[in-house]
């Protein structure tokens, strides 16, 4: 039997049982529409943080408090372990030539009041290195400046999302507003972002001198008694620096603390790329977890085509019976059958993909925790979904194909 | 042609064995048309299968065209099947959802000679005066019709044997007699043909009539 045959065969028995064929088939549509769709989403969500995170400065080192024993990154309830003077003593110490420039950051949530308005926002303590550190630009106004951090003077630059939700079209330059009850004038006006890291905005925070910050509007403490900073972000010359730099921030930061050798660090210290790659990781296993959430519903569509194909011999048994008279051989039903099972997953996955792509339409742009993802269906996904759909065509179509091949025509004929 | 020798056919249904031919002699000439009688049970089906290369014998010596065709595989069979040999059943057997032609084609697409399939198998059709039902399915046939589209698809393949069992069973007196005629005329066109019946007057038309009882050929 030709090649050509045994296709038609297939097509006219897959249209003579339109409803049936259809139904079996929706199962393999959903199944590599779910894999597309949630795949392309969750690559979308791993694009946009990479994309935030590249928009920092790639040479930033970050040192956060750590609970020693505890696992993971800093969370709420970290007790603070760094202090200014942590940061003072990185910025001067003499051989980390590296360093060029150090920011502590102190940061607590509060109220900004303008007139009548008012926004819940983080509260930045912090100096003029900040800025360079993670590549904002100014908007309009000045940035804090030494001065403005010496002199504890009361004053704050906006983020662009505080500063329109508070003055909306009007220039903020100049105004005052209300930070815990005292005064601020307002100096500087960050440009836009856009990104969101972890759903936190970039664009929703008010940064004033950390110096004004711990003297008048939150105070926490170290062991030692020396004001605490929620994180130092240190700026490297080159890229290249990044890895040394790490080891000699550990070895100060340890001798200060006066740890044993023997102790663990009660700081950690990330470089950006390490940041990087540990959300990509995470947001990998995401796409992957849903990968395979929708994988399981393609599972089910394969043993639907199983299912169906199983009736369809037993159905069609004298049919077979017919065939084999007229001289048919058994690998000439066997192929009948596997293309049949092959044709409804192969038709099944070309609509499913349009679904999955539709699916990734509908979802991109859709504003997910802070900012806008953009699915992105690429082509190894839909390789990937085509060449599983495939295979579990074939797997779900051979044990039927096999039945039906190997029935004895004499049964076959005198079968119902 | 058809040379049997000694054969016997036996069944295992579940425990119990059945003895469907018990050491059966026949030769069947080329150009021959035999009538196989005999009451249900008799072995008639069994023989027929036996012939038509759909089943093998238990034992014995089966000899198509001088080749003994228990050396022949599966495959090998099927492609005999489909090149020496033309069925016809009682209940026609025809495939439902396709066209007359379709159906008549079907042995064709399984041969290794496949050119012309369309045209071979409207002459087939033409030649049992069906033309003109070529695009009709088999529910909107009568009986007779069904059955001369079965036939056309025995003979399109030019086999040297067709063999028809009960093939006027379900159909009038005057279908039969059309049927019939047309079995008259293939074997005069030098088909051997063997059919199975239980019709007095069916067998009469046949040159030679076998009498089955029990798996054996009985003396009338």
């Amino acid at each position: 039997m030709r090649f050509r045959d045994s296709i038609i065969t297939a097509i006219k028995s897959l249209v003579a049982n339109k409803l049936r064929s259809s139904l079996t088939m929706l199962g393999i549509v959903i199944g590599i529409a779910a894999v597309i769709g949630l795949m392309s989403i969750g690559r979308g969500v791993e694009a946009s943080i990479t994309s935030t995170f590249e928009e920092l400065g790639t040479n930033a080192i970050y040192v956060i408090p750590h609970t020693p024993g505890a696992s993971g990154f800093a969370g709420a309830g970290v007790t603070p372990t760094l202090s200014v003077s942590d940061a003072d003593a990185l910025k001067d110490s003499t051989y980390l030539r590296s360093i060029v420039g150090v920011a502590p950051v102190s940061t607590n949530y509060g109220e900004v009041t303008s007139g009548n308005e008012n926004v819940v926002t983080a509260i930045n303590g912090t100096t003029h290195e900040y800025m360079e550190a993670m590549n904002y630009s100014l908007a309009s106004g000045q940035f804090l400046s030494e001065r403005n951090v010496s002199h504890r003077d009361n004053v704050v630059v906006l983020g662009d999302k505080v500063a329109t939700d508070l003055f909306d079209s009007d220039d903020p330059l100049g105004q005052r507003v209300k930070i815990k009850g005292r005064r601020f004038t307002v100096i500087g006006v960050l440009e836009a972002k856009g990104g969101a890291m972890m759903g936190i905005s970039q664009d929703e925070m008010a940064l004033v001198p950390i110096t004004t910050y711990h003297s008048r509007l939150f105070t926490q403490r170290v062991a030692t008694g020396e004001e605490a900073v929620s994180s130092i972000i240190v700026q490297v010359a080159s890229a290249e620096m990044i890895d040394d730099t790490v080891y000699d921030i550990e070895d100060i930061l340890r001798d200060r603390h006066r740890l044993a050798f023997d102790d663990e660090d009660d700081f950690v210290v990330l470089s950006q790329e390490q940041i990087l790659e540990t959300l990509q990781q995470i947001t990998g296993t995401l796409t992957l977890f849903l990968g395979a959430i929708a994988g399981i519903s393609l599972l089910v569509g394969g043993i639907g085509i199983m299912n169906i194909m199983l009736v369809s011999v037993t159905e069609r048994t004298r049919e077979i019976g017919v065939r084999k008279a007229m001289g048919a051989k058994r690998r000439d039903i066997l192929r009948q059958f596997l293309f049949e099972a092959a044709m409804i997953s192969l038709v099944g996955s070309g609509i499913g993909i349009i679904g999955g792509w539709a699916m990734a339409r509908i979802f991109s742009g859709m504003n997910l925790g802070g900012g806008a993802i953009t699915a992105v269906v690429s082509a190894d996904i839909v390789i990937l979904a085509i060449s599983v759909a495939t295979l579990i065509g074939i797997l779900s179509g051979i044990y039927p194909a096999l039945r039906a091949a190997r029935l004895n025509p004499i049964d076959a004929l005198h079968y119902g | 042609m058809i040379e049997l020798e000694n054969v016997t056919k036996v069944y295992r249904m579940g425990k119990v064995e059945v003895n469907a031919l018990r050491g059966l002699t026949l030769s069947v000439a080329t150009g021959e048309m035999i009538a196989i009688v005999g009451a249900s049970g008799s072995g008639k089906s069994t023989l027929l299968n036996v012939i038509g290369l759909l089943d093998r014998p238990t034992s014995g010596r089966y000899l198509f065209n001088e080749i003994d065709v228990s050396q022949l595989n599966d495959n090998q069979l099927a492609e005999m099947r489909n090149k020496e040999l033309g069925f016809v059943f009682q209940d026609f057997n025809l495939l439902p959802r396709a066209t007359a032609l379709a159906n008549v084609e079907l042995p064709l697409i399984y041969s290794r000679n496949a050119g012309n399939r369309r045209e071979r198998a409207a002459e087939a059709l033409r030649w049992v005066g069906l033309e003109q039902r070529a695009k009709h399915k088999p529910t909107e046939l009568s009986g007779g019709e069904q059955q001369r589209v079965a036939i056309a698809r025995a003979l399109v393949n030019n086999p040297s044997v067709i063999l028809a069992d009960e093939p006027t069973g379900e159909l009038d007196t005057h279908s039969s007699s059309e049927i019939m005629s047309i079995f008259r005329k293939l074997h005069q066109e030098g088909i051997t043909i063997i059919l199975i019946t239980h019709e007095v007057d069916i067998a009469a038309q046949a040159q030679r009539t076998i009498h089955l009882q029990d798996g054996r050929i009985i003396d009338r």
